[in-house]
């Protein structure tokens, strides 16, 4: 059981980041390894209010939010609505958003020096037990979080306007262009979501892991298996993938071989991708 | 079109400016005697690495604010180069190659030091390394030295001063899990402990891999306390081994964790919640990282200024300050900048002359550039404070 | 805000198909080599520190892999993360069979090659089905496993600790020899990609980077041609990992990181990917910059990241393939374009005669009235839609069968059931005796069935008579063979009976649509089919045009050839088909000669009903 509760609590951040990959991957149409970057700096944020100015953990999370969200804002305008202008965007894209990320990773070594932090959190003290089953309340706080998180983008895809055009675009990309729904505008807002969630997963991950400028790498690797493994296109397949790896490396790594504990989630994803070529949750496209 | 002329512009201005200011070299007057450093100062292991370099730094500054290395009564100024190899051994080969000219390179890890042992010798390098791995200086490599110990010769030590400290807190400190760093270090390790505990009639319960990277270890703790360990071993540096022994607290495990790469203090419990620490933690000390041993604390209140404090807390700084004061007093000693055999051979006498030192070397053996350290116990308070649970090792 | 970025975005897709993808290299291209192998034998006479030549051997090395690496990057667009792993697997090879068991550098280097190739082999099986960002992941986790799987097998590779004192090669033990000897090997690989860009390997490469459908119904094994590319590129990777480790001299798993792999991915996209010179050229630019300024400390990685960028924005196809593009404007517009090669050939007024689309030449004299093709019951569904529904037809050697329907009725699904593009049906299908079932779709083209498109599917980038060569594939009499046009005037014939003949040297996407059109006819011709599913080939075509393309299917037909024909032109049906079958809503409604259909009631409503609506 606390193997399942330890499986869990990690797909559920594994999905926060994956549908944040996922929102900007199906707007830019670019794998945003920056991503790690913002998280980073979501944590560095939130790092800074709560240990510098000793504000509240909360006020840090939000903090986490605007820093990465305005970082994000700035990666669109600045580099990836340009990448996306030339010849070959998913190939830019792919070794332009990496760029990126080192970029972003050694501008906070320069800035902060690579020096690990941890990130001060009422809840990472106190522990919970449920039958056996232990976890900090700041586990099980990040699992809820981000559950919530991903629900709110989800209502917000369905149940506003500027989620509608949202969510037109990600289906349609022409389509929602000839409607009139403009595609800077909708990057702009994706970016900034994406980017905005990816903060608080940084703020949320910091009292766990520590804050330091690679942080947001490994996360993000995970994000990407993730949305692989669901198809590249659907939401809630995310959320089932995230779980789902979580559980399957947590399972892995404490009935099979520890040694190769880092290896799981790539050996499950190698053999989803071979039984599903395309995804495990997506459904056949038509083919003319 | 001319937006894009713009930007040939740019790039080509930008590679030529880049060109100019690689070709530039500074010259030192009368012969500086250089060294090279090699060590990761971006990546995963940048602060490591960056703190390695900080201690180099030091002692350079030092040296030259005195006048410099004095040879046959004529100074020279000390001059380090370091070079970044982000612990990739093709860089630290191309690191090598590049500061090949060194008279000693200086690395803060097996990774770095390994690659270069190809050529160091045909280089005319000293080849100097934190290198905890017995096969650095069982190769016959005549110009390499440690500066920290061999893990063969001094892990023993450690299960033995593991043992004394549970019978003198009466603790049942019998069977032991091995978190395994998955570096040459975390096998090498396992090796040597498990032998040294078992013959001390211990027992090893399991074993588990993971980096220094990995943040999320509960999946490695969980199968390791099914077998219900009394206390587990963590080999990875400070802030790594913090994360291990909170999500182990976190998973109800309350017996003592053996720190053999951290040495404690406050590098590792800023890391971690405030009462975390229940129970014991223990840690085998290279550097004495008690300041009541007169040299440390004068050591480390001459360098009590902020920028220092991370590097010191990560007790990697004090090896980059005293290999380079070391390597400064044998050149002076040898009598020669270029002579790296002879220098590799006056380590000795000059070690003699730095007794004690903060890093508790207290032999050299020119032979094998093997050295032989003083090992301690320390635990840590919850609030960093280190002291000798012992009492009076000396 | 959104008239900037809707005309962003054309130009990205106009982009797309603005010549970056590979292109057959001209026969004078391999010239290129000389300069560039010759200025890198007389680098060490200039530069002589060892660390600087140490620099450039590796740098050699790097480009070795890359130009591996290329060869699936460039050619078939797989962004593969996993090379360094694969040149990782050679290294470890030679290392391990030299220090432990004393094998003999010469063999272990060729162990390490042939066991890279075999690596190759299972990345690709594991990983060749998926596609764009699902092979990029993919190649990730192939990589990932690599370095655990190195890590872990501690008895055979010293796990993480690494294995140290890497012999050099014997007679190449100093620095410069191992570069000479780098040199040697690049130079290989340097002919050996030229060889294959212009192989008939390059050109189905290309065809299936360009339109993988296309490619399959040209009759080009789609999977087995990615293997056989990805395990010579394989080989290639394979060639680099002994040179590297004998550089190196030292090595550990980290050498098959995703980083590494990272590395080899911005040295061939920055030097210009599908490039003779790109790889070489990035992987010096890159590893020559990151080493110049090495002592910059962090500054270098971020000098780098802003160089990575402005060469992404603005030296669009890399370095490399961006000057090539620049000097080919100006050489043009200096020279004027080039002069077509094609002979000129009288065309008579009627049809050429065509004789390798006769009977004869397949082996057997048509029987005309004998079945060819027929279906029963065909049910194709997407989710809750039902696309094709029961359809049954029939078509025998020497008939133009003409199918009609509304828009969405189903011509194009059942056309692609046909084909073999869409899988997943019920009911029967038969061609020349074999069940269609199993028949992926370029076994089906291999059997006989050749197809064009509703919307045009051709070689945007490459000229009329290119596109026709890659088509005529199958039936290429002798394999490598490099002349335009190998087969005693087959595709001059085509070039004729189509009317392309004047613009055969001329990029497609140059072509007006009604000439696409015509080459996706002649393209369809090339792969010499016995039945032929022509999708509209007449909409579009101008008045003019009409008859003569009317006149080429009836010779066809005429042949023994069976043509399967949707059209909406229906004075042309009219004239051409014997047998009309009429599909609604997936449902075959009617069937008949030409004026039974005309005349049926629930054909005129069918078809008034939704062209009303």
């Amino acid at each position: 059981m606390q193997v399942l509760a330890n499986g869990l609590a990690l797909g559920a951040i594994y999905a926060l980041v994956a549908s944040c990959l996922l929102l900007i991957f199906g707007i830019l149409e670019i794998p945003d390894f920056a991503l790690g970057g913002r998280i980073m700096v979501g944590g560095y944020a939130g790092y800074f209010v709560a240990e510098n100015l000793g504000l509240h953990y909360w006020i840090a999370v939000v903090a986490a939010a605007l820093a990465a969200g305005l970082l994000g804002v700035v990666s669109e305008l600045a580099v990836y609505r340009w990448l996306r202008n030339t010849p070959r965007p998913l190939l830019s894209g792919f070794i332009g958003a990496l760029v990126l990320l080192t970029a972003t990773e050694i501008t906070v070594q320069l800035l902060f020096t690579a020096d690990f932090r941890k990130l001060p959190s009422p809840y990472e003290s106190q522990i919970l037990d449920f039958a056996g089953i232990r976890m900090t309340e700041q586990r099980l706080l990040a699992g809820v979080v981000a559950l919530v998180l991903i629900a709110a983008l989800h209502a917000y895809l369905r149940g506003t306007r500027g989620g509608r055009a949202m969510r037109a675009t990600l289906e349609d990309r022409r389509g929602a262009e000839i409607v009139g729904i403009s595609p800077a505008k909708t990057a702009l807002i994706a970016m900034l979501l994406g980017s905005c969630m990816a903060g608080v997963a940084g703020a949320l991950l910091g009292p766990m892991y520590l804050v330091y400028p690679t942080m947001g790498d490994a996360i993000l690797i995970k994000g990407l298996i993730v949305i692989v493994l669901a198809g590249m296109r659907s939401s809630l397949g995310a959320i089932s993938a995230a779980l789902l790896l979580g559980i399957a490396e947590s399972f892995g790594a404490s009935y099979l071989s520890v040694g190769f504990s880092d290896a799981y989630a790539f050996i499950f994803l190698i053999i989803a991708l071979m039984v599903r070529p395309n995804g495990l949750f997506t459904k056949s496209v038509l083919v003319r | 079109m001319k937006k894009r002329a713009i930007g040939y512009g740019l790039v080509l201005s930008l590679l030529g400016s880049l060109t100019a200011c690689g070709g530039s070299g500074s010259a030192g007057n009368d012969e500086p005697i250089k060294i090279g450093i090699i060590t990761p100062l971006t990546g995963n292991a940048a602060a490591y690495g960056s703190g390695f370099w900080l201690g180099v730094q030091a002692a350079e500054n030092e040296i030259n604010k005195s006048g410099g290395i004095l040879v046959n009564g004529k100074r020279h100024k000390l001059q380090a180069t370091v070079c970044d190899d982000q612990f990739v051994p093709s860089k630290s080969v191309s690191c090598g190659q590049k500061l090949s000219e060194s008279l000693m390179i200086y690395t803060p890890a097996t990774q770095s030091s390994f690659p270069l042992m190809g050529f160091n010798q045909k280089d005319d390098f000293i080849l100097m390394s934190t290198s905890q791995t017995p096969a650095f200086t069982s190769q016959g490599n005549k110009l390499v030295v440690r500066s920290t110990y061999n893990l063969e010769r001094q892990i023993p030590d450690l299960a033995r001063l593991v043992g004394e400290y549970a019978k003198k807190e009466k603790l049942t400190l019998k069977s032991v899990a091995i978190m395994e760093v998955g570096s040459d270090f975390g096998p090498a390790f396992t090796e040597a402990f498990s032998k040294a505990w078992k013959a001390g009639g211990g027992t090893i319960t399991g074993t588990a891999s993971y980096d220094t990277v990995t943040t999320d270890l509960t999946s490695q703790l969980t199968s390791l306390l099914r077998g219900n360990p009394d206390a587990i071993a963590i080999t990875t540096v400070c802030q790594s081994a913090a994360l291990v022994m909170d999500q182990a607290r976190h998973l109800g495990f309350k017996g003592t964790f053996i720190n053999a790469v951290c040495a404690g203090g406050t590098g590792m419990t800023k890391y971690m919640g405030n009462s975390e620490i229940i129970g014991s933690n223990i840690a085998t000390v290279k550097t004495n990282a008690f300041d009541s041993i007169p040299v440390v604390g004068a050591f480390h209140k001459k360098y009590s200024d902020e920028k220092y404090k991370s590097a010191i807390e990560q007790q990697i700084f004090e090896f980059g300050y005293f290999g380079v004061e070391w390597f400064a007093k044998a050149v002076s000693t040898a009598g020669t900048t270029s002579d790296s055999a002879k220098v590799h051979a006056a380590l000795e006498p000059a070690l003699q002359t730095l007794q004690p030192n903060i890093l508790g070397i207290t032999e050299y053996f020119p032979d094998t550039g093997d050295i032989e350290m003083t090992t301690y116990l320390a635990q840590t308070k919850p609030d960093g404070q280190s002291f000798d649970p012992l009492g009076g090792q000396k | 805000m959104s008239v900037m970025s809707k005309a962003v975005l054309t130009r990205a897709a106009s982009g797309l198909s603005a010549g970056l993808r590979s292109r057959e290299p001209g026969r004078r291209e391999w010239l290129i080599i000389v300069p560039i192998v010759a200025v890198c034998a007389l680098l060490p006479l200039v530069i002589q520190g060892r660390y600087e030549v140490g620099v450039m051997t590796l740098i050699l090395i790097y480009a070795i892999a890359a130009y591996g690496l290329d060869l699936v990057l460039g050619h078939l667009g797989l962004v593969s993360v996993a090379h360094a792993a694969l040149l990782t697997v050679g290294a470890y090879t030679l290392v391990i069979l030299t220090t432990k068991y004393g094998v003999g550098y010469w063999w272990a280097a060729l162990a390490g090659v042939g066991v890279t190739t075999l690596a190759g082999l299972l990345l690709a099986g594991i990983t060749m089905r998926s596609r764009g960002h699902y092979f990029s992941v993919s190649s990730l986790a192939f990589a990932a496993v690599t370095v655990v799987v190195i890590t872990q097998w501690t008895s055979l590779t010293n796990g993480a600790s690494g294995i140290y004192a890497i012999p050099t090669p014997p007679g190449f033990d100093s620095t410069i020899s191992l570069f000479y000897l780098s040199l040697i090997v690049l130079t290989a690989v340097l002919v050996a990609m030229f060889l294959l860009t212009r192989s008939t390997l390059g050109r189905n490469l290309r065809a299936i980077q360009a339109d993988e459908v296309l490619a399959a119904s040209l009759g080009i094994n789609v999977v087995a041609t990615k293997l056989k590319a990805f395990t010579v590129s394989a080989a290639i990777v394979g060639l680099a990992g002994p040179l590297f480790a004998s550089w190196i001299s030292y090595i550990t798993p980290s050498s098959a990181s995703i980083m590494e792999g990272f590395n080899l991915l911005v040295y061939v996209i920055i030097g210009g990917s599908a490039t003779l010179a790109g790889p070489l050229v990035g992987v010096a630019l890159v590893v020559g910059v990151t080493e110049a300024f090495r002592f910059t400390e962090l500054y270098q990685t971020l000098i780098f990241s802003g160089i990575v960028f402005l060469v992404l924005l603005f030296f669009r196809g890399g370095v490399v393939g961006s000057v090539a593009r620049a000097w080919s404007r100006v050489a043009v517009r200096r020279r004027g374009p080039e002069p077509a090669e094609v002979p000129e050939v009288a065309v008579g007024p009627g049809p050429v005669a065509l004789p390798h689309l006769s009977p004869a030449d397949r082996g057997g004299p048509a029987e005309p009235g004998k079945v060819l093709f027929e279906a029963r019951s065909l049910t194709k569904k997407y989710g809750g839609v039902t696309a094709v529904s029961d359809v049954s037809l029939a078509a025998r050697e020497g008939e133009i069968i003409g199918v009609i329907g509304p828009n969405g009725a189903g011509k194009s699904t059942l056309f692609g059931l046909i084909s073999g593009v869409v899988g997943g049906w019920s009911g029967s299908a038969s061609f020349a005796g074999r069940d269609l079932r199993r028949l992926a779709v370029h076994e089906r083209a291999r059997l006989g069935i050749g197809r064009t498109f509703q919307t045009n599917r051709l070689l945007n980038d490459e000229t009329v008579l290119q596109n026709l060569v890659t088509a005529a594939y199958l039936h290429r009499p002798a394999r490598g063979s490099r002349s335009a046009d190998p087969d005693d005037g087959f595709l001059n014939t085509i070039l004729d009976l189509t009317g392309l003949r004047a613009k055969a040297n001329e990029v497609v996407s140059g072509l007006s649509i009604e000439e696409q059109k015509l080459v996706g006819v002649g393209m369809a011709l090339a792969v010499r089919p016995r039945m032929l599913l022509l999708d509209e080939p007449f909409a579009g075509l101008r008045e003019s045009e009409t008859p003569r393309l009317m006149r080429l299917l009836e010779w066809l037909r005429d042949q023994g050839m069976v043509i399967l024909l949707v059209e909406h032109k229906m004075r042309v049906l009219m004239s051409l088909c014997s047998h009309v079958y009429v599909l609604d809503s997936g449902q075959l409604i009617a069937e008949g000669s030409p004026d039974q259909i005309v005349n049926d009631p629930r054909v005129i409503s069918a078809y008034l009903g939704t062209k009303n609506a």
